[in-house]
């Protein structure tokens, strides 16, 4: 009786080690991705550091190295040169590179919503864009994230019939001087960066976002080159689930995502990325869809808005700078 | 185990158990009750909570439509769908839309904020507040759904308003039914959660909350702060009830607390409700049933446990008790009674147990006391010394004690039974014939059969035993013989004693007719006993005569002298080296000194004297020789001037004389025969040097007399010492003392004299002459002091004389001078002759003070001393002396000079002096000559200049080195006369001497010396 018991303790014991060893594949060397960042590290990426903190890029075998932006960096620029695999780029930039027959990609989009936001102090009276009518707008300005403000303004403008000569446009002052000073009535900010600030100062202003007037802008997208997805599509799968998750975790305990986040940002104000990170909350997560959805109509509605602006060297189909499969892949076919 | 404990442990059991089975139980019901009770009052919460919220939009959704289904607002939507703002007409319906029916309704609560959207594009018309007309509301779906049927849109963020939201939109349509808009309200949020978190109870852990879709939290938790859209939850429980489900679960909370949750999907809007409760709050109760369960338990236990001992221990007592009894008894005390007086079966049992026990213990006793009598008579028989045997009365061998068997060399075990004769072979030792077998006696005759002598036991083993045996027989009660008993000794040992006695007694006679001393033993009368062969040789008998009946006082001279001679025998019971005067038989009389011993009897009787004695005379003559030679050395030394005394070995002075009587002040009659000798000389005892050489201790010599004595050369052996004795005399003398050891005629030493000197006067005498010679030194050193002090003065005074010579001087010189410079006009030849003679004058009185000085100061310097290339100096000097010129004329011989130890300038000085002086007197001589060299001493080094110049008379010679002496005139050759005065001061100041040798036209020669080192 007990030589058979061991026996076939034995035998299990060995089963187990074969099955172990044998049908396992050898493991793969991780796949390196450079994931070009829009700015420097702050709590706007939080949902790629939950991603790579959390070991999602690790369990599908992805080593991802993160390349700051700032100022002067070229971040569609970075990944159109192979750079980087994936860039976290403004929408227009896509449209706008790829009408300069770059082949940039959007495969999702983090920020569903602008953070742009225009200004005035609560007494002014300034609460709706009509009011702008002779007013001083600070709004100008070609650099990087600041061209935003020009869009929606001017787009803002066209759709309810502003006539922009009644405007004073001038250019955005990132430190708000002659805002603060009265000088200028409207100003242009991000709702995670600017407002935030303005409101440490313990000012109370009057928010006109441009998506109450019909504006639909997407902020952060996450784009590759369509050469990256034609050659390595699971890798982008890949990367974009990981990725997606981590934003997901990133929504869902946002406390727990700065904490993450100040591992990386050098500004380890923990306050300043707190707000920063509430604010970002309602424009990732938008209660609609899931996290990174993309609507064509948003994106016909950026087209057209920079099509009429003159800012694209040629017309495009926008269906070609976006795409969804990678979207449905991950999440099943299933928007919601 | 004992009985005790096992009913403790069955009381216990049925104690313990059935408590135990209820109490488990009754937890378990209780458990299952509380459950269930807290299961039923979360889900009723969760029911009661869901059902107000439906109400609450329920409500408001219809106040809504209500609304919305008014003419006035259809109407007003109508007007503010075709126009624009900017219209009056579209301001008035706005104003009138807000003011009279949005404004007024938020009064009712519910709605925090009423609007009213264009159907086209959602663009908000009129609304409550009014920052928000003209937005756009076209992305939402309160707009979206709401354009077809009234929507409610599920709790979301605005970002306008910056937090979250609830509204519901319901269309405006027209008669027609076609869409003029959409009037959307926007819940108050404040209220919901109001219902959501009602507490019905004061629970501390009771929560209520809901969850969206997106698994965020749509309320606040109890527990949380800003979580509200904010934060997600998965928990089992929301995990559950998303999914649809309505449900008890236990699980942990969104804390990770154990919580037990009640979850219910909420359809209409699209969330679920959760309503959880900690385990811990909910399972306390339990706790406390099961802590009061156990607690009954425990105590029932306890009690049942004291109980059961208690009972235990009443119930086995008498049994215990009886158990120990028996015990006991076992053990052997008869005398334990168990003693019980219950009328149960148990004492019964008891009282038998007692009886029995009597009973065993009066046979016990009985038997007790016959092996005790048994056992008394076996080791007595065992223990007695000499062999028993004991036969019955047929001779047979019944017992045989250790010594018989011992010496039958039989066992008795082999023994029994065996007819006497073979174990006990008895022959006569002599005839060694077998001896008739006393048993047969004893049986036959029935007497006691008395000891055999001469017989000898054959052992088994056929040793053979002298021995010495009788026999008795053995009676009982009635007086019949029951057996014989035979008892025997080895003697063996009585009988080789007797011979040694007889041996013994044998050596003694032979001892004593041996002896030299004459031995004899008398009665108290005189009447010889016995004598031995000494005893009639030293009184002149013939050995061989028989003395038998002689008598003692016939020896004495005086037989009354015998009388004091027996008292002291009386007296002291003996007499030890007893002088008797007594007469030979031939009538010689002689001296005898005996030794002799009184014998009394057990009543102290004189029974016999036994002595010993020799002949005395001679020894009695040698004695008074010795004691004439004593005398006659006694005389000697007593006579003698000289302090004595003399000590025998054992330190003991035997003379001290006269002499030393006086100076020691110790009479010879206090001294003599004790070893106080030290007493004459030191305070406290110490030997003096005779005790130290009659031990021979020479090595204690140095010890007792450091640095003080010497062996003593005329005798072998003997040491003299000096030393001041301060207890002599009338402060102490000093005292030579010499001691000799006084040797036998075998040059064992058996005493030492020792002999004293009074040295004291000669020792004052030397003491005198030596603090005349310290005092004789110190007058020197003192004298010499003063002269140096002398010198000293004279150099000091010659120095400041010469010095204020000078000034003077220079005067004299110094205005002559002018006078010759200045007034030379008014002086003539013989005016400036006298001048220059006046100015010569003093320039010599100059040089003569110069010398001087330089001489005083000679006698100031001080010297340094090194070593002096003499050779070099005088060339230098002679060199620095001449010129080329005059050394050409000049014949200058310098011989090879030793080094010298000096003052190098102040030798230069002397070189200076004596060659100027050669080269001065030489100068008339056509061919100057001038000599140096020199010759070493044993002590010193002479140096010489030789000259062949005008020499000097040698009567004159001690002259020469005075100061200002000279021997010359001026006028032949100039000079102060100091130098050689200096030369003599530095040599002597070298510790050298000056002279001089010359002859008057034949040149001189000056010699130096100066100690060689």
């Amino acid at each position: 009786m007990r030589k058979i018991t061991i026996a076939s303790v034995g035998l299990l014991l060995s089963g187990l080690l074969l099955l172990g060893c044998g049908p396992s594949q050898p493991q793969k060397a991780p796949g390196e991705v450079k994931l070009q960042l829009k700015w420097v590290h702050q709590a706007q990426f939080a949902g790629f550091y939950m991603a790579q903190e959390k070991g999602y890029y690790a369990k599908e075998n992805i080593k991802v190295n993160f390349l700051e932006g700032g100022q002067g960096i070229d971040n569609a620029g970075s990944v159109i040169s192979g750079n980087a695999n994936f860039g976290v780029v403004a929408p227009e930039d896509v449209l706008i590179k790829r009408s300069q027959g770059a082949p940039l990609t959007a495969i999702a989009a983090i920020y569903r919503r602008s953070a742009v936001v225009y200004l005035s102090m609560i007494d002014s009276g300034i609460v709706r864009p009509a009011d702008f009518q002779g007013k001083k707008v600070a709004a100008a300005g070609t650099a990087g994230a600041i061209r935003d403000f020009e869009f929606q303004f001017y787009a803002l403008i066209k759709k309810l019939g502003l006539d922009s000569k009644k405007l004073k446009i001038v250019a955005y002052d990132p430190d708000y001087v002659a805002f603060y000073k009265g000088e200028v009535d409207v100003t242009a900010a991000f709702s995670t960066g600017g407002l935030i600030k303005m409101r440490q100062k313990g000012l109370k202003l009057n928010l006109i976002w441009p998506s109450d007037y019909g504006i639909h802008f997407y902020s952060d997208t996450l784009a590759t080159t369509e050469r990256l997805i034609s050659e390595k599509p699971d890798l982008v799968t890949r990367f974009l689930r990981a990725s997606l998750r981590g934003w997901q975790d990133a929504i869902e305990d946002y406390r727990h995502a700065v904490t993450v986040t100040l591992k990386y940002a050098e500004i380890k104000d923990s306050e300043l990325q707190t707000a920063m990170m509430e604010a970002m909350l309602p424009l990732v997560h938008t209660g609609e869809d899931r996290i990174g959805w993309m609507k064509g109509e948003v994106w016909q509605g950026m087209y057209q808005i920079l099509l009429e602006q003159r800012l694209l060297a040629r017309p495009l189909d926008t269906n070609q700078a976006y795409t969804l499969r990678f979207l449905e892949e991950i999440y099943g076919g299933k928007a919601k | 185990m004992k009985l005790a404990p096992k009913l403790t442990i069955l009381f216990l059991l049925l104690a313990i158990v059935p408590t135990a089975i209820v109490g488990y139980l009754a937890y378990e019901n209780g458990q299952r009750t509380i459950v269930q009770e807290t299961i039923d009052h979360l889900v009723s919460i969760n029911i009661f909570k869901s059902n107000e919220l439906k109400r609450w939009v329920e409500d408001n959704k219809n106040n809504l439509e209500q609304m919305a289904q008014r003419p006035l607002i259809w109407q007003y939507a109508a007007v503010l769908a075709k126009h624009v703002n900017s219209d009056p007409a579209y301001r008035k319906a706005k104003g009138g839309i807000v003011e009279d029916h949005l404004k007024p309704r938020l009064k009712y609560g519910g709605f925090l904020e009423l609007f009213v959207m264009g159907p086209h594009h959602g663009q908000i018309s009129a609304s409550t507040n009014e920052k928000q007309e003209g937005k756009y509301r076209d992305t939402y779906s309160y707009f979206i759904e709401g354009k077809s049927h009234t929507h409610i849109q599920g709790i979301y963020y605005s970002p306008a308003l910056e937090q979250p939201a609830m509204t519901i939109g319901t269309p405006i349509r027209d008669k027609q039914g076609n869409l003029l808009g959409v009037l959307a309200g926007r819940l108050d949020l404040g209220e919901l959660s109001k219902i959501i978190v009602l507490q019905s109870g004061n629970s501390p852990t009771e929560d209520t909350y809901l969850v969206n879709t997106f698994n965020f939290f749509v309320t606040e938790p109890r527990f949380g702060q800003g979580y509200a859209l904010k934060k997600a939850i998965r928990t089992e429980g929301v995990e559950a009830g998303l999914s649809g489900k309505d449900g008890v679960g236990f699980y942990k909370d969104y804390r990770g607390v154990p919580v037990i949750g009640a979850y219910k999907w909420l359809p209409e809007s699209n969330m679920c409700i959760l309503t959880e409760i900690d385990q811990a709050e909910a399972f306390a109760p339990i706790v406390h049933l099961a802590w009061v369960i156990t607690g009954i338990a425990s105590a029932s236990s306890i009690l049942a446990g004291f109980l059961g001992v208690f009972f235990a221990r009443t119930i086995t007592r008498p049994v215990r008790q009886l158990a120990a009894g028996a015990e006991e008894i076992g053990r052997g005390n008869l005398e334990h009674r168990v003693g019980r007086a219950s009328k149960d079966e148990i004492g019964g049992l008891s009282r038998a147990f007692d009886r029995m026990t009597e009973n065993l213990k009066a046979t016990m006793v009985s038997r007790d006391e016959l092996a005790l009598s048994e056992e008394r008579y076996r080791t007595t028989m065992m223990s007695v010394g000499d062999g028993v045997i004991a036969t019955d009365t047929e001779g047979r061998v019944e017992l045989l004690n250790p010594v018989a068997e011992a010496l039958t060399g039989w066992r008795q075990e082999e023994a029994r039974g065996k007819p006497l004769e073979e174990v006990f072979r008895i022959i006569n030792e002599e005839t060694r014939q077998t001896v008739e077998n006393p048993v047969r006696r004893v049986i036959r005759e029935g007497l006691v059969v008395g000891l055999a002598n001469h017989s000898v036991l054959i052992a088994k083993d056929d040793t053979e035993h002298p021995i010495a045996d009788s026999g008795a027989p053995i009676r009982d009660e009635k007086g019949e013989i029951t057996g014989v008993v035979l008892v025997f000794r080895d003697q063996t040992q009585e009988r080789a004693a007797q011979k040694a006695l007889k041996e013994s007694e044998r050596k003694f006679r032979d001892t004593v007719r041996s002896l030299d001393e004459g031995y004899y033993s008398a009665t108290a009368d005189g009447l010889l006993l016995e004598h031995n062969p000494a005893f009639s040789r030293i009184l002149g008998i013939d050995i061989a005569q028989d003395l038998k009946g002689a008598k003692l006082p016939d020896f004495w001279q005086n037989p009354d002298d015998r009388k004091e001679y027996l008292n002291e025998l009386k007296t002291k019971g003996f007499v030890r080296n007893y002088l008797i005067n007594v007469k030979s038989v031939s009538g010689e009389k002689m001296v005898v000194m005996s030794n002799a011993h009184l014998i009394k009897d057990e009543n102290g009787r004189m029974v016999r004297i036994e002595g010993t004695f020799t002949d005395f005379t001679e020894r009695k003559r040698a004695e008074e020789k010795l004691r004439e030679s004593e005398a006659r050395l006694n005389a000697v030394m007593q006579g003698s001037p000289i302090p004595k005394f003399v000590i025998d070995m054992n330190h003991r002075v035997i003379y001290w004389n006269k002499a030393l009587e006086e100076l020691s002040g110790i009479r010879a009659s206090e001294v003599v025969g004790t070893t106080q000798q030290w007493k004459a000389f030191y305070p406290l005892e110490r030997p003096v040097m005779a005790d130290l050489l009659v031990d021979g201790a020479i090595e204690e010599i140095p010890r007792w007399y450091e640095g003080k004595f010497k062996a003593w050369k005329l005798i072998d052996g003997a040491y003299e010492a000096t030393d001041f004795f301060p207890k002599l005399g009338e402060a102490g003398e000093w005292l030579d003392l010499t001691s000799a050891p006084i040797r036998d005629a075998h040059g064992t030493v058996i005493g030492a004299v020792e002999t004293l000197e009074n040295i004291t006067d000669r020792k004052r005498a030397e003491e005198e002459i030596r603090r005349l010679n310290e005092s004789l030194e110190q007058r020197v050193v003192e004298r010499t002091a003063q002269l140096e002090a002398a010198n000293k003065e004279m150099e000091a005074f010659a120095y400041s004389v010469s010095h204020d010579l000078r000034a003077p001087l220079r005067a004299v010189d110094g205005y002559t001078r002018i006078l010759l410079e200045d007034h030379a006009g008014h002086l003539n030849e013989d005016a400036q002759r006298t001048c220059g003679h006046i100015r010569e004058g003093a320039q010599r009185m100059g040089k003569l003070i110069d010398d001087l000085l330089a001489f005083s100061r000679l006698g100031r310097a001080e010297m340094q001393a090194s070593s002096i290339d003499m050779q070099r100096l005088a060339n230098s000097v002679f060199f620095e002396l001449t010129t080329l010129e005059n050394r050409d004329s000049l014949d200058f011989r310098l011989q090879s000079l030793s080094r010298a130890e000096g003052d190098p300038t102040m030798v230069r000085q002397i070189w200076m002096n004596l060659i100027s002086n050669a080269l001065k007197f030489s100068s008339k001589r056509e061919q100057p000559v001038i000599e140096i060299g020199c010759h070493e001493e044993a002590k010193e080094t002479i140096y010489y200049v030789r000259d062949n110049g005008a020499g000097f008379d040698m009567q004159y010679s001690h002259k020469l080195f005075g100061v200002f002496q000279r021997l010359h005139s001026t006028r032949e050759f100039e000079g102060t006369g100091v130098g050689l005065a200096i030369v003599r001061r530095i040599v002597q100041r070298h510790g050298g001497r000056t002279w001089a040798e010359g002859e008057t036209e034949r040149g001189a020669t000056f010699y130096f010396s100066l100690p060689r080192k």
